[in-house]
């Protein structure tokens, strides 16, 4: 899949790497709509790009609020990024901090 | 920070989009999408409560619906059942029968096929009538001159009324939809009533009309309803080609002549067609009760000598109507039942020597069904739109004629060559197409292709080239070969 990433899947890819871990948080920071995201997230777990994972109920409910799936890039991911990035030129996004609760 | 609720129209939509994700993902689809969805509630202050807010927020949810479609789609055992269905012998007939559907969405309901019978096989109006002659070239109909109409409308015995009308494009207009160009017609005073025509709303012409209603108009129906269907459009202006005509009524839906549906219909001016004595229009009269359309032609012709001895209108023809209407039927019919019988004949034959019934009435009903398809394209598409103002028949017919020999022929073949790919235990068409031997080899061993059944019932064996071996050759397969045709039909076409 490393060769044949869209630029909308790279862009998603880009923004994970940048900090951004759930669906919401990527489109917000990319812009794209959540029916492109979301497919694009599902084709590149598919792809073994990305991996997921639900976050802790313990952290959630500490917070009144439904837990979460965060996504995170593989080493495979990365080497597809650095890859992608030859070709496309990705937009300017803030890096997220990271948090301890995944 | 407290839960938010989730309006009722994206509730709605994930719901919809979650119907479409594999039963295995499904819990944890709705889960990440409804956290996704609490979270866009949470950023956005009072989220629920405003109207752009809620549409924002299904926009958001109207993505889980091509989440939903993206998963729906790399479902590999949804997509093998679907493909299997698209193979079995139902899926061939509704796509015949979903074809016929659209033809009958697209001509409002087989209205040209419905007329067509009617006028075949329905009570016969024989008074009513189309005059035209025979034209100077090749016997081509062409209209009458309105002088001559007028002539036998005063001196014919068996008539009892003649109307003129003429169709032709002009550019309508009106204050509330602009100018366009659309089909216009001109009529006689009596037209409509010859016809028995009633309105929709308002009145249709009365003779009374030449005289203190010179401008003014009636409306078709399409047209009125492209106007907004407005009753209140009685007294209102309209323009075609810039005059102005005061609507006086709206026609039926129903009310049909000869194919053409002017938007607007405008009484005949006589004086207009005075400096061309020869110009021609269509004429249609009301013959008496009990006369024969023959003994009107042979009292119109004598007429016609008597007032232009040296005018072609002596040939004078009166159509009925209905011979007219029903001609793509009387024309078109047979063949479409010499076809079918053609494909029954071939069905029985089949059976006969060996085949089985459910096969044979397979194959009929889906020769009945694609001829049903071509036929009904032709009717609705060509056959009527070919008729002319003067009741005879455009190059279109000509178009039509071939285009349901052409179309007919080839979608027997269709079917037949279809026949030849299915399974000869469930009908299935088979699948996995595999070239076997070498083009060389004529006698012994002819090259062909090898197909299997998707659920493992056999495999046909179809020889390539002139050989004198059997065309298809099919091998039964026992039931130890279901499990390994199983998983071929789920995932490979």
């Amino acid at each position: 899949m490393t060769g044949d990433l869209t630029y909308m899947a790279a862009v998603v890819l880009h923004s994970i790497r940048s900090g951004q871990r759930y669906g919401f948080q990527i489109m917000a920071a990319s812009g794209i709509p959540s029916g492109t995201v979301y497919p694009a997230l599902r084709r590149l777990e598919k792809g073994g790009l990305i991996r997921s994972q639900w976050e802790k109920a313990a952290v959630a409910r500490a917070e009144q609020r439904p837990i979460r799936k965060y996504y995170q890039v593989t080493p495979e991911g990365e080497s597809a990024l650095a890859e992608a990035g030859k070709r496309y030129r990705f937009p300017e996004m803030e890096v997220a901090p990271k948090k301890a609760d995944g | 920070m407290r839960f938010v609720r989730t309006p009722l129209e994206s509730r709605w939509l994930l719901w919809a989009a979650s119907v479409l994700v594999p039963s295995a993902l499904r819990a944890d689809w709705r889960r990440e999408w409804d956290g996704e969805v609490w979270w866009w509630i949470a950023t956005q202050p009072e989220a629920t409560r405003t109207v752009r807010q809620r549409l924002a927020l299904a926009g958001h949810c109207a993505g889980a619906i091509r989440d939903g479609i993206c998963l729906w789609f790399e479902d590999e055992d949804r997509l093998g059942g679907l493909r299997a269905a698209l193979r079995r012998p139902g899926a061939c007939l509704a796509a015949g029968l979903s074809l016929i559907a659209s033809i009958g969405v697209l001509s409002g309901g087989f209205a040209n096929t419905r007329r067509s019978l009617r006028a075949a096989f329905g009570p016969q109006d024989s008074t009513l009538a189309i005059l035209s002659q025979t034209g100077p070239f090749m016997g081509q109909r062409i209209g009458v001159t309105p002088l001559k109409v007028a002539y036998w409308d005063r001196h014919s015995a068996s008539l009892r009324g003649t109307a003129v009308y003429a169709w032709y494009r002009s550019a309508i207009g009106s204050d509330w939809l602009g100018t366009a160009d659309l089909p216009a017609a001109k009529v006689g005073a009596r037209f409509f009533s010859l016809l028995g025509a009633q309105p929709q709303i308002g009145r249709v012409f009365s003779p009374d009309d030449l005289e203190s209603c010179r401008l003014c108009a009636v409306v078709g129906y399409d047209y009125w309803k492209r106007l907004g269907a407005d009753r209140g459009i009685i007294g209102r202006t309209i323009t075609v080609d810039g005059r102005a005509f005061r609507v006086i009524g709206v026609l039926r839906k129903d009310f049909w002549f000869l194919g053409e549906r002017p938007a607007v219909w405008s009484l005949f001016d006589a004086g207009m067609w005075a400096g061309y004595p020869g110009a021609t229009t269509g004429a249609v009269c009301r013959l008496k009760a009990g006369v024969p359309p023959g003994a009107v032609e042979q009292q119109l012709r004598t007429l016609a000598r008597e007032a232009a001895p040296r005018e072609s209108g002596a040939w004078v023809t009166v159509t009925p109507l209905d011979a007219i209407v029903s001609r793509p039927v009387a024309s078109l019919g047979p063949l479409f039942l010499a076809l079918a019988g053609v494909a029954l004949l071939c069905a029985l034959a089949g059976w006969m020597v060996g085949g089985e019934a459910i096969a044979g009435a397979f194959l009929v009903s889906k020769t009945v069904v694609f001829l049903s398809v071509v036929f009904l394209a032709g009717f609705e598409f060509g056959g009527a739109a070919s008729i002319t103002q003067t009741g005879g028949t455009t190059a279109a017919a000509g178009t039509a004629f071939w285009w349901l020999i052409v179309a007919g022929c080839l979608s027997l073949r269709w079917v037949w060559n279809d026949q030849r790919k299915r399974c000869r235990s469930c009908l299935s068409r088979l699948m996995l197409p595999v070239r076997i031997g070498e083009g060389a080899r004529m006698l012994l061993e002819p090259a062909g292709t090898e197909m299997a059944c998707p659920r493992g019932h056999g495999v046909l064996f179809t020889v390539e080239g002139d050989s004198i071996a059997p065309r298809d050759r099919w091998y039964p397969l026992d039931a130890t070969w279901r499990d390994l045709f199983a998983p071929a039909a789920k995932t490979s076409l």
